[in-house]
């Protein structure tokens, strides 16, 4: 069996006690669901002396509606309880459909809206046993004296971004409440995000996502797609969040969010731009996807080829678009996301 | 077979059964044969009561861990384990000096050791073993034990192990890096190219997957109380184990008892006899303590064993009425660092070309070579499938060259019941047609078959499987599987066999077949099986050989029995024996069933007169006709038939394909049980819908900076892609039974035959969908979105296919086997018998 | 450094002292003996680990032990009630949801948990439901009419066989 390395386990009651164990154990990590940090551990491709889990901690748990008819959903929440939750697929579907297709069931079970958005970027050099990368030679993710094996000229990391969470709710416009040592901060969601493989979170040590805020949706359509080889457990190839505003049917306001094609969610203004001031035409969808296209650049960290990625993400786009737009898209969701169809 | 009425011959002849036996007693009905019935394993399966390897437990257990290489071929100049023996919990360190003694499944490649002796020749190849109280210490040692290697110019791809520099990977063998090539001409395939009309030629790809039994391999090895050493371990073949670690110890097999525990899954994957079983029966024997290791996700994908990447070149010549004329085919096998089963590997990748269309003149020339990756052996199909793909590929493109249909073509070529091929192999019975017949009406064929719109397409393919080699590896005219009987004076029936149960239910056969003769519900049966102390040798669950060759050694074995109870019970009432039934777990002349008994008290009428009663059924297939060197991969007792049809679904804007749904139709001869019969063709269905889109065990691509280092790409459950719940098609399936006089009650094999024709059925129907042509497998979304753009572009006819076959195979000049109707006698021209471990010169009487 | 937790398991209560690193998968394997949870990757890839915590299903091999106490947990040895199989376990052993049941205690257990929530599921809910959970040799059409079935029969009323 791969086991575990020796460490400690904490279980805190409170943030603040969470918080402070932080601070005296410099080499502990937070732990919730633990579905992305417990693999890596096993792997030995991070390192902790104690695990310091957030699942007792109540501060974390709030899942409450908002006045404006917009969420504060707190990082301790389990992304089956947003799976469960109808009030949040009818005001906001992108979120919900994003939160339904991570991983699989039982995942979903354990792992948390904090764990989904601190998905540690992920690459075939990287997520590997440590037989497996010695043999291997290493990379630059694990020894920063080794070149990255996707990119050798490159000075940095491309692991890719692998949260399907957060290009929904950076679209949906979310903030991130943020408590630390120093006290407490709030940040835009796409501020938590470093374009970067290895330090890829404005996080500091000690510092816990408390909740996220998402703002109410009224006006506002969204919907979420997302690739991947298979129908579950399988992480994203690709994926795409759009948000339109729209009063009648014309767009007013929108946003896009892409996922797993960098290191790092982007929301890029000039692909929504592309969609402002029109009725979501067909020729309207093709320009926002060519849009971005142009701004995707994931490497060989998975499962299929980058340029595959690349050619299919406006695809994507398009779908996600298209249902935005009202088009009937059950037989491309059967294909892409069977689990967004169950009543 | 006989009617029930006389006692059966294989009741009454001396030896092993070598023919099908069994009939269902016509005044009754079944008991068991063809009942839709609970699993005999399945409560404890569903009550998670079943003991696998890594379930069992004794007091004291130490724990072995592995060491394996990090290079794919070097020398190993010095091993120093002096640190890992002294850190905390670790009882003993071993190397390749404690394990001289080489073995193997195959006797002709026991180039097997348990921990490498001085070169290791793949990434993963198990160098040192630690053992020590826990797992975790003993894996922390590993880090304590240091290799100085020399590394070696290592080999990745077949075509360039011909010509090497360097030492090649196993001496005695070659050239280069050959392990094993051979070639046969079954008449003259240029003279039936010259008649044929059309004459089509094509170069295929199949690429390497692996089994994914979901258990990972586990084995605990203990002494017992009498110091005697006894092996615990997740293995499809005890008999095989055995034999091999008993040798590999250098003790007496008498000494050694091995138990094969149920296996979480096998598909060939737990066939050959692996280092770490040996390892840890040697740690037991040596310390006095019990010894278990279990493998991880990543090792088990390094033991790997699995399917060969082949690439083929096919040609064909056939008629313009749709009749073949000549087949030549060559292939290449990359067989890993290993030989495992590979020479058989080698032989299968052609000799089952012959079985479902007449062939006339068939030629086929084989190479297997190794390369430094993990060694490739059995998977389900075992090197049929490969060259079954191109073969059902190829007659789709002919079908649309010839203007036929691709049912009607295939129905119009098929081998007659009873026929010899020409490479000499028997085909009792061939059930191809129905199932061609049945599938297309089920699928509405006709009505879709170039037809639905495009991105949605419709294929068909057929196949064929052995039902149990015909030959067994260590070749000997032993009994080939054997069943003996114990019954209780409490009516209890105690079934022994050296079978294991791997899934397939093999448990189930066992209990139905015996139960079905006496008249006693499977459920009652109990099993006592895989245990070389206690039950007698069947030679383990691979090539499909269980349910035909175990299920004929348990009738004779119960018939057997039966003759003994009714002659006891005959004469108590005054009654002629063959009057007596057998049923509800009662004895009783049929014309008046009052009188009956119990059989609890038949039995004990039975042990009263003939003293306690005890019985054994076995089975040894007749001779092949094949008698040339090499013939014995091939001939089988009797062959299933698949045919399938696959519906596909491809999005042209991302290559990728989805399989809505499957119709399959398997030639069974008789379904044992039909719930468990499904089962077989659903996960066949299952197994090839992965392997043809996505199943893909393969090294990484070169790169600079890999310095040959031929890592496995994916070797982990995530990443090794196979079907979900979600990804899996609607399969509707069909049993066509017409008894096969082979098998027990006219069954024949199922466990690997459904496979095969889905993953051609699936090429044929994304051609049909969008007019792209694999000739390669998997089909993955990049390969065909990029022969879609070219499509777009205007290119014609778009085939994916591999670069063409290379032109330096070293085959050597085709052995010449002339075929039955040319005059042949099953042996080369000029040359006496072929008898295996005698050479090919020796002049034999026809063995039976 | 052991740590002593108090674990609910199949409605039995059990004080132990275990490694804190060790996660459920391995404490009710090794040290509780209940090997019918069963283990085909450790990483939270395969779903044969998959035990009830609190009535959800879910991978017991990243699970925390320290994490499940004060939770009851379900293994496939607490189904049914002493001779009495669950209506699960009777159907996959009798309609072929089992083929070599390596999977079947996650198999099952996730089930259980759907089935508790939900009683009358439909074919693509179930599938969902299971879709973590990997099986090499029924191809899923068995297990899902199974578990149909065994939902049928709980509706109805009946009593397992």
């Amino acid at each position: 069996m791969m086991r575990l390395p020796v460490l400690s386990h904490f279980t805190p009651k409170t943030l603040d006690e969470a918080i402070a164990l932080a601070s005296e154990l410099p080499s502990a990590r937070f732990v919730a669901g633990g579905t992305d940090l417990l693999p890596k551990l096993k792997r030995r491709q991070l390192g902790a002396s104690a695990l310091i889990s957030l699942t007792r901690c109540e501060e974390l748990q709030t899942i409450k509606r908002l006045d404006d008819g917009g969420w504060r959903i707190g990082a301790g929440v389990k992304l089956v309880e947003l799976v469960r939750l109808p009030e949040l697929r009818s005001s906001h579907p992108a979120i919900w459909q994003a939160a339904s297709q991570v991983a699989s069931p039982p995942i979903r079970s354990s792992g948390t809206v904090g764990g989904n958005l601190c998905v540690d970027p992920r690459c075939f050099w990287f997520d590997q046993t440590a037989p497996w990368r010695e043999a291997a030679g290493q990379c630059m993710k694990i020894d920063p004296a080794v070149v990255c094996r996707v990119a050798p000229n490159s000075p940095r990391c491309w692991a890719v971004s692998s949260t399907d969470l957060a290009p929904a709710m950076g679209a949906a416009r979310a903030k991130v409440r943020i408590v630390g040592p120093a006290g407490e901060r709030t940040v835009p969601l796409p501020e938590l995000y470093r374009d970067d493989g290895i330090d890829y979170m404005t996080l500091s040590h000690g510092e816990v996502i408390v909740d996220v805020e998402i703002p109410g949706s009224v006006g506002w359509r969204s919907a979420f797609w997302k690739i991947r080889r298979r129908q579950s457990i399988d992480f994203a190839l690709l994926s795409a969040s759009v948000e339109v505003f729209m009063l009648t049917d014309e767009v007013l306001e929108a946003r896009v969010g892409l996922g797993a094609v960098g290191s790092c969610p982007l929301f890029p203004p000039e692909v929504a731009a592309v969609l402002v001031g029109t009725k979501l035409e067909d020729d309207v969808i093709e320009a926002a996807a060519a849009a971005a296209k142009k701004l995707a650049r994931p490497m060989e960290t998975s499962d299929m080829p980058s340029s595959w990625r690349r050619r299919v993400l406006p695809v994507a786009v398009k779908w996600a678009l298209r249902e935005v737009r009202g088009d009937d898209v059950t037989d491309a969701r059967r294909r892409y996301g069977p689990q967004v169809l169950l009543p | 077979m006989n009617s029930p009425s006389d006692p059966p011959d294989s009741a009454v002849q001396p030896g092993p059964v070598r023919r099908g036996v069994g009939t269902i007693d016509p005044r009754t009905g079944p008991t068991n044969v063809g009942v839709p019935r609970t699993r005999v394993d399945g409560r404890a399966k569903a009550t998670g009561a079943t003991l696998f390897a890594d379930d069992m437990h004794l007091p004291r257990t130490l724990h072995c861990k592995l060491l394996r290489s990090p290079w794919p071929y070097a020398r190993i100049t010095g091993i120093d384990t002096s640190a890992a023996e002294a850190m905390p919990g670790v009882v003993k360190v071993y190397t390749g000096e404690s394990f001289p003694i080489p073995y193997g499944i195959l006797p002709v490649s026991h180039d097997e050791h348990a921990l490498c002796q001085e070169l290791v020749r793949f990434v993963g190849d198990p160098v040192a073993a630690v053992v020590a109280e826990t797992e975790e210490q003993a894996e922390d040692a590993l880090a304590g034990i240091k290799v100085a290697y020399e590394v070696l110019p290592s080999v990745r791809e077949p075509e360039d192990g011909f010509v090497i520099e360097g030492p090649p990977i196993h001496e005695r063998r070659g050239p280069g890096n050959v392990h094993k090539a051979v070639s046969f001409a079954f008449g003259d395939v240029d003279e039936g190219f010259a008649e044929a009309d059309l004459v089509v030629e094509g170069d295929f790809h199949f690429g390497g997957n692996t089994h994914l039994a979901l258990e990972q391999q586990a084995t605990l090895a203990a002494l017992d109380r009498d110091g005697r050493l006894t092996v615990w371990s997740s293995t499809q073949c005890p008999h095989y184990l055995h034999k091999h670690t008993a040798k590999a110890l250098d003790m007496a097999p008498a000494d050694l008892r091995i138990v094969a525990t149920p296996n979480g899954g096998g598909f060939g994957g737990k066939s050959d006899v692996f280092n770490h079983e040996i390892v840890v029966a040697k740690a037991a024997q040596e310390l006095g303590r019990p010894v278990k290791i279990c493998l991880t996700r990543e090792e088990v994908f390094l033991c790997h064993r699995g399917r060969h990447p082949i690439r083929m070149h096919l040609k064909t010549g056939l008629t313009k009425d749709g009749q073949l004329t000549g087949v030549h085919l060559k292939t290449l096998l990359d067989g890993g660092a290993y030989g495992s089963y590979g020479v058989a590997s080698t032989y299968y990748s052609g000799s089952l070309t012959t079985v479902t269309y007449h062939v006339p003149r068939f030629q086929f020339d084989a190479c297997r070579v190794h390369t430094n990756k993990p060694p490739c052996g059995p998977k389900r199909g075992h090197g049929t499938v490969q060259p079954r793909f191109a073969q059902e590929v190829q007659l789709d493109e002919i079908a649309e060259m010839l203007g036929k249909d691709p049912a009607d073509l295939r129905l119009g070529m098929l081998e007659k019941a009873g026929a010899e091929t020409a490479n000499w192999l028997r085909l009792p019975s061939i059930g191809l047609g129905t199932c061609i017949k049945n599938i297309v009406k089920q699928s509405d064929w006709t009505n879709l078959h170039r037809k639905l719109p495009h991105g949605q397409g419709i294929g068909l393919a057929c196949s064929s499987y052995l039902s149990g080699a015909g030959l067994p590896i260590n070749w000997d005219r032993l009994p080939q599987s054997a069943v003996q009987l114990r019954f209780d004076r409490s009516g209890l029936v105690v079934a022994f066999c050296g079978a294991t149960e791997i899934g397939q239910g093999s448990d189930d056969v066992l209990a139905a077949l015996v139960g079905e003769v006496l008249g006693l519900p499977a459920m009652s049966i109990r099993l006592v099986t895989g245990d070389t102390d206690l039950t007698p040798v069947d030679l383990g669950s691979y090539s499909s050989r269980v349910t035909l060759m175990m299920g004929n050694a348990a009738v004779q074995a119960a018939e057997r029995g039966r003759a003994l109870i009714a002659d006891a019970v005959a004469e108590k009432l005054s009654v002629r024996a063959s009057t007596l039934v057998f049923a509800d777990s009662r004895v009783f002349p049929a014309d008046n069933p009052d009188v009956g008994m119990s059989f609890a008290k038949a039995v004990q009428l039975g042990e009263q007169k003939h003293g306690t009663l005890g019985t054994t059924g076995s089975y040894r297939p007749m001779a092949p006709s094949a008698r040339f060197k090499g013939g014995g991969v091939g001939p089988s007792p009797t062959y299933s038939y698949t045919a399938a049809v696959a519906l596909v679904d491809v999005d042209v804007d991302t290559g990728f394909v989805t399989v809505p749904k499957v119709w399959i139709s398997h030639d069974i001869g008789r379904a044992l049980n039909p719930t468990l019969a499904r089962g077989q063709l659903v996960g066949g269905v299952y197994m090839a819908v992965g392997e043809a889109l996505m199943e893909s065990h393969e090294a990484r691509d070169g790169r600079p900076f890999d310095e040959g280092r031929y890592l496995l790409r994916n070797p982990s459950m995530l990443d090794y892609k196979h079907l979900t719940h979600l990804d899996m098609p609607e399969v509707i399936t069909d049993l066509v039974e017409e008894p096969c006089p082979e098998g027990p009650y006219g069954a024949k094999e199922i466990g690997q035959g459904p496979l095969t024709p889905v993953i051609p059925a699936i090429a044929n129907a994304i051609y049909d969908a969008v007019g792209v042509r694999f000739h390669e497998v998997p089909i993955t979304p990049d390969k065909l979105l990029a022969a879609l753009e070219a499509k777009a572009k205007g290119a014609e006819d778009v085939v994916v296919g591999p670069k063409p076959f290379p032109t330096d195979v070293p085959y050597p000049e085709p052995m010449d086997v002339p075929p039955p109707w040319e005059g042949g006698n099953g042996r080369a021209r000029g040359e006496g018998d072929y008898a295996p471990g005698q050479g090919s010169k020796a002049r034999k009487g026809r063995s039976s | 450094m052991k740590t002593r937790v108090t674990l609910q398991v199949n409605g039995e209560e059990r004080e132990l002292l275990v490694q804190p690193h060790h996660t459920l998968l391995e404490v009710l394997r090794e040290d509780l003996g209940l090997t019918g949870t069963k283990h085909g990757c450790e990483l939270g890839e395969c779903g044969a680990c998959a035990v009830l915590i609190d009535g959800e299903a879910v991978l017991s091999c990243l699970t925390l032990v320290g994490d499940t106490e004060g939770s009851p947990i379900t293994t496939i040895e607490g189904l049914g009630e002493g001779q009495t199989l669950d209506p699960l376990q009777t159907m996959f052993a009798k309609l072929g949801g089992s083929q070599c049941g390596y999977c079947t205690s996650g198999m099952v257990l996730t089930a259980r948990a759907l089935l508790d929530r939900n009683p009358d599921p439909s074919e693509d809910q179930v599938k969902a439901a299971l879709s973590g959970n990997i099986c090499r040799c029924t191809g899923y059409n068995q297990i899902i009419e199974s578990v149909l079935e065994a939902a049928a029969q709980e509706r109805a009323g009946g009593a397992s066989e």
